[in-house]
């Protein structure tokens, strides 16, 4: 019968020494800045590894692409972008098409055009301004 | 999965929970601990009075519950609250981050204030209003 480890016994995950094979396999990308992030930074991405596997192979992808860009991010950009992240994922499907077009389309524009938007310069009636 | 296996995993994700409980958390579970340790006499029964040996006396449903009892059991189940309210909301994040990290669109469209401007002058700031 398989001796279960009592709680509190250790903490397994914290340091990367104690991760899985499975989970220094996924959580890779991550493997220089790991000592640097907090606890509640590892136990983030520990769970994020836990449903790692049954994602589909191209989010897999992604995420491994990602996971170095977003922890280089400051605690801040990252409240930011889930801010955005979430009123973005309450449109509509089709709105979601809109997005990938509208991102493709600022893409597209002149860098002093898109640095007027960062700044908020932009007016919908300027030259080189998003059409309504 | 056999039952064993189940067992594990779930001490693993238990283990793993108490380690990194928020300190606030921490202090509140320790200090319910200790006042339901010193509120303890033994030999005299946990509610009321039990004299009588009758049921419902033992359980002082007649006189009410001992207030040194009652107080730590408050503060035991304001921290259970407080903490399954702060692993939900951390799993509610981490699903956030998943879908943001996996999405179609790039981290940079998130981080970067212009693509928000340029989304507001479409049609996707007409369906926020």
């Amino acid at each position: 019968m398989t001796t279960i480890a009592p709680a509190y016994a250790e903490a397994p995950g914290v340091a990367w020494s104690k991760l899985t094979p499975e989970q220094k396999s996924i959580l890779a990308p991550l493997q220089q800045e790991w000592d640097k992030l907090d606890t509640e930074r590892r136990k983030h991405w520990i769970g994020l590894a836990a449903r790692y596997p049954g994602l589909p192979p191209d989010r897999q992808q992604r995420i491994q692409q990602r996971m170095h860009e977003w922890v280089s991010l400051t605690p801040e950009q990252r409240a930011q972008a889930i801010e955005r992240y979430k009123r973005m994922k309450q449109l509509p499907p089709e709105k979601h098409d809109q997005l990938h077009q509208r991102w493709r389309e600022y893409q597209e524009l002149p860098e002093e055009q898109r640095q007027k938007l960062r700044e908020g310069r932009a007016t919908p009636g300027s030259p080189g301004s998003p059409a309504k | 999965m056999n039952e064993n296996e189940v067992a594990e995993r779930i001490v693993t994700q238990i283990d793993q929970d108490l380690a990194d409980l928020p300190q606030p958390i921490v202090q509140k579970l320790q200090a319910a601990r200790l006042a339901a340790v010193a509120a303890y006499r033994p030999g005299r029964p946990l509610w009321g009075h039990s004299r009588t040996g009758n049921a419902l006396n033992g359980w002082g449903l007649g006189r009410g519950l001992n207030a040194r009892l009652v107080l730590p059991a408050a503060i035991v189940l304001a921290s259970l609250t407080g903490l399954i309210y702060w692993q939900m909301s951390s799993h509610h994040e981490e699903e956030l981050d998943t879908g943001l990290l996996a999405g179609e669109l790039p981290i940079h469209a998130y981080t970067d204030p212009g693509f928000e401007t340029w989304l507001k002058h479409s049609n996707y700031a007409q369906s926020q209003q």
